[in-house]
């Protein structure tokens, strides 16, 4: 069964909308929330960890109602996405003290959070005061927080907001380990490339309506009326013309464009599955050797474009 | 002929004319001072019809010819039409317009570097062409012409006035140039000073109306408790009159006497003449004036340095 | 464009920049580097608004021990954090802080509506600025820094919290803009896409140091001894076919990995998708991408 199950949730703040009719289902793993500023990603962050009461539907994390059930929430990390410290503490004393309020002894407290810090590389710093810690540190200090516990759940928005490329790789690794562990992590970012790199589960929303949520080559599959453009460069310059040709001979082909000087042809299909399982075979009858079969509409950003613009409905 | 098609780019080139460094500063100072006078700040324009009136007020009380005359030590006093009544001077500044100066300048002064530092626009305008001396010559000039339209000012009505009554005649302005001068120097020196302070006040508190608040009571507020320690101390007779000193009005109206060569005078008992050293009352007005001006350049560099 | 011959600068005990010598040519330049690594000194250096504790700096041909502020009409610089008043309207902050700049109230009312009009601001650039989402106020940032048609400008993170759509608006005026009138870039980001985008040159600083400067084109045109496969149907069968002729794939990020040896492999991988009735995704030899340059320097 799904770690977190949303059934038609709706939440509404007054008259201000939060999220409509959500249905989603999230696995182990790593899941994507992606969406303009606005969108109700947060909102429906809050309803996961329990701050929040659908206005209607259900929200079950490991089978439970997160809002009533307060033990649940010990098992779900959560990092915010804007600053929540005591800037007058240490990292270490900042992380040790929530454990301690969560009634852990001092002790074991102090030893589970250096554990943490030193594991986000925040080794030499822990000891120094917040107020002087970089915007990386800071989410660095913010998932060790949330970490410290060993949730089976993390929940993450917008982690990588302002941090250095160096913080960001250290902590998509940290990212996959805990996720190759069967840990259950969302995480919203505004910068596509880097969960592009992290998982291919996603999760789109926008105006509080979820748009597409799954694997996105299958989500793009499911768009096959907007037709796909595809690359492909033959080892040789003298094929282009040749292959170009022999492609508009087949029906799933709707037009080819030459570029002479990238030495690509750039093929426009609507029936990418069929042209994936064929390209192949028609190289090997016609002997054309390619080095390169790929297309930038399989990329996360023009994906985002397209759902986010509206065009995955006919 | 015919009409030729035509498509325009879509970005174009573009080079800005920009004029030199002086006009930059005067246009910026010009600018605050109208949005200081703008109808946005009611207070501010209340405060100023108020000082006007009161000042017109206490002249229209003075030509009825009820008010003592005092004699002027400095110049000849015959020339006057009447003579120059310096108890007015006194009674219009305790009975309101040193307190509705003081009220003009926190309001005024208090938002135009404290509201640049929350809002960190100040960022912006040091990343201009304009050094940080011009920045701050910018912020002072509004205030200051302000302060100017509500000192200077009146008392320019007042001595045209007096001109008028003397005939219009040219030799009057002639023998009366020093008293021109006079009212010029005094209402810059005024408007200068409680500029300078009121922006040091705005860049070290940099929450508007919390600047405006400690300004008047620093000036205020000090000023009663001072006086009233300075009269204490008199009846008891180990008085110094360097206590006096400690109180920016009063260092302010000091320096005020001096500019009209007479005797200064304080407190509502009319008190005559002080002791204190001509270099001691400007020592401590340089020093006053002259760790704002350090202050003020401090924070402002500091926050160039910090982002 | 920007020369720095040894310069050093030091806050009390703490060096921000180490003896940091580079020589920017013109064009547009990404400035890399971990927060604190320098960037935002230098470039508060370069504006003249913080002076060297030694070393020369020369901006646009101008000494800058000379004169820090007549430097600052061809420069236009805007700030990472937010900095923008929320009491006046988009249209007269930027005709305030035209003039400024030094420029006539015609010219800087122009301007104010043209680059506005660039960035897709409609009626709401009559607004207040308190009332701008996050991306509204960061365009107004940038349009404060291009007001006066400047030499050269200085982004500092100008994407930021901005969401994709935003962010590809913000890329794209910035490369419109600069692009017609030869303005020069300096621009300093986390978002290493946002160099790959924009960026002829790259610059990467760590401990107050220049660590690394490179051609952005030659740099992503290295190539790796990796080929990226994406297959559908079943990888099993396309992993046991590929063995067959003496390849090992790897399972790697999103697909596999197969190591190149020469342009026969892909061939190899073709004739393997297809005995196993494989579709065939993607296929290319992966390049270098700015992630790895990144940190194979810092790290």
């Amino acid at each position: 069964m799904s770690e977190i199950i949303l059934n038609q949730v709706t939440k509404n703040y007054g008259k201000v909308q939060g999220i409509s009719e959500i249905s989603i289902n999230v696995d182990p793993g790593l899941t994507g929330i992606l969406g303009p500023n606005g969108a109700g990603k947060s909102t429906m962050m809050k309803m996961i960890l329990g701050l929040a009461r659908p206005s209607m539907g259900t929200v079950t994390v490991m089978g439970k109602d997160p809002f009533t059930d307060w033990e649940q929430r010990n098992k779900i990390g959560f990092v915010p996405e804007f600053d929540c410290f005591y800037e007058h503490m240490s990292g270490l004393d900042y992380v040790s003290y929530f454990l301690r309020m969560h009634n852990y002894e001092k002790q074991e407290a102090e030893e589970m959070a250096r554990a943490s810090l030193s594991e986000l590389g925040l080794e030499d710093s822990m000891e120094r005061k917040i107020r002087t810690y970089s915007k990386g540190m800071r989410q660095k200090t913010k998932v060790a927080r949330a970490t410290v516990f060993d949730p089976e759940i993390l929940i993450m928005d917008e982690p990588f907001q302002g941090a250095d490329p160096s913080t960001r790789h250290l902590l998509m690794n940290k990212m996959k380990e805990w996720s190759e562990k069967g840990k259950t992590i969302m995480i919203s970012s505004h910068i596509l490339h880097d969960v592009e790199n992290l998982t291919d589960r996603i999760i789109l929303i926008n105006n509080g309506r979820m748009l597409a949520s799954g694997d996105r080559h299958e989500i793009r599959k499911l768009m096959d009326h907007i037709p796909r453009q595809i690359k492909v460069s033959p080892i040789d310059k003298a094929n282009l013309r040749i292959l170009a040709k022999r492609m508009l001979d087949e029906e799933w082909v709707r037009a080819a464009r030459v570029d002479e000087e990238q030495g690509e042809i750039l093929l426009e299909t609507d029936r990418a599955e069929t042209f994936y399982l064929e390209l192949p075979k028609i190289l090997q009858k016609e002997k054309i050797a390619v080095t390169k079969i790929n297309s930038d509409d399989d990329s996360l950003d023009s994906l985002y474009d397209k759902i986010v613009g509206g065009s995955q409905w006919k | 002929m015919k009409e030729k098609a035509q498509v325009s780019e879509r970005f174009r080139e573009f080079k800005a004319e920009l004029t030199s460094r002086p006009s930059i500063v005067m246009g910026m100072g010009l600018r605050g001072f109208l949005r200081l006078l703008s109808l946005k700040n009611q207070w501010i324009l209340a405060l100023v019809a108020l000082i006007w009136l009161w000042t017109l007020g206490f002249y229209v009380l003075l030509s009825t010819g009820d008010y003592p005359c005092q004699n002027l030590e400095f110049w000849d006093s015959s020339d006057f039409k009447r003579c120059q009544p310096l108890v007015y001077y006194n009674d219009l500044g305790l009975g309101g317009v040193r307190l509705f100066l003081v009220t003009l300048a926190a309001i005024s002064s208090s938002g135009l570097i404290a509201n640049d530092m929350t809002d960190k626009s100040l960022h912006l305008y040091l990343s201009r062409p304009i050094s940080r001396l011009d920045y701050l010559i910018a912020r002072f000039i509004p205030v200051f012409l302000l302060l100017m339209c509500v000192t200077a000012l009146p008392n320019l009505i007042v001595y045209v006035n007096q001109w008028g009554e003397a005939g219009l005649e040219f030799d009057w302005i002639k023998n009366h140039k020093w008293l021109l001068l006079d009212i010029l120097i005094l209402g810059s020196f005024y408007s200068a000073s409680y500029s300078i302070i009121g922006l040091t006040f705005s860049t070290a508190i940099n929450r508007e109306s919390w600047a405006a608040g400690a300004f008047f009571l620093f000036v205020y507020g000090s000023a009663i408790i001072i006086e009233i320690f300075y009269l204490v101390m008199l009846e008891s007779g180990v008085g110094d009159d360097r206590i006096l000193l400690l109180s920016v009005i009063h260092l302010l109206d000091i320096i005020g006497f001096y500019i009209f060569g007479t005797q200064p005078f304080f407190t509502a008992f009319g008190l005559e003449g002080i002791d204190i050293a001509d270099i001691e009352v400007f020592g401590v007005f340089i020093l006053i004036i002259g760790s704002c001006g350090l202050f003020v350049n401090w924070m402002i560099s500091q926050m160039e340095a910090n982002k | 464009m920007i020369e720095a011959r040894n310069v050093i600068k030091k806050y009390g005990a703490v060096t921000a920049l180490d003896d940091f010598t580079v020589d920017i040519p013109e064009g547009k330049i990404g400035i890399l580097g971990p927060n604190g690594a320098g960037k935002s000194t230098f470039v508060k250096i370069a504006l003249g608004l913080i002076r060297t504790t030694s070393g020369s700096i020369t901006v646009l041909g101008e000494d800058l021990d000379r004169n820090t502020v007549d430097i600052r009409r061809k420069i236009g610089y805007m700030p990472e954090h937010d900095c923008i008043p929320n009491s006046m309207t988009g249209v007269e902050f930027l005709i305030e802080m035209g003039l400024v700049t030094g420029m006539s109230l015609q010219s800087a009312t122009q301007r104010t509506h043209e680059i506005l009009g660039h960035l897709m601001m409609g009626e709401e650039k009559y607004r207040k600025i308190e009332e701008y989402s996050g991306g509204m106020r960061q365009k107004i940032k940038l349009a404060q820094g291009l007001i006066h048609g400047p030499e050269v400008i200085f982004l500092d993170e100008p994407t930021s919290g901005l969401d994709p759509k935003a962010r590809q608006e913000m890329l794209e005026t910035i490369n419109g803009l600069t692009e017609v009138s030869g303005t020069n870039v300096l621009l300093s980001t986390h978002i290493l896409q946002d160099v790959e985008t924009v960026c002829d040159h790259v610059i990467i600083v760590n401990n107050g140091k220049l660590q690394m400067q490179e051609n952005v084109k030659k740099l992503m045109q290295r190539q790796t001894d990796v080929i990226q496969v994406r297959i559908g149907g079943s990888t099993e069968d396309f992993v046991k076919q590929l063995k067959k002729s003496g390849i090992t794939a790897t399972s790697g990020g999103r697909g596999l990995h197969v190591p190149y040896v020469n342009d026969k492999t892909f061939e190899q991988i073709v004739d393997s998708a297809v005995k196993s009735n494989c579709q065939l995704y993607e296929m290319e030899r992966t390049t270098v991408t700015m992630d790895n340059v990144y940190l194979e320097v810092v790290d």
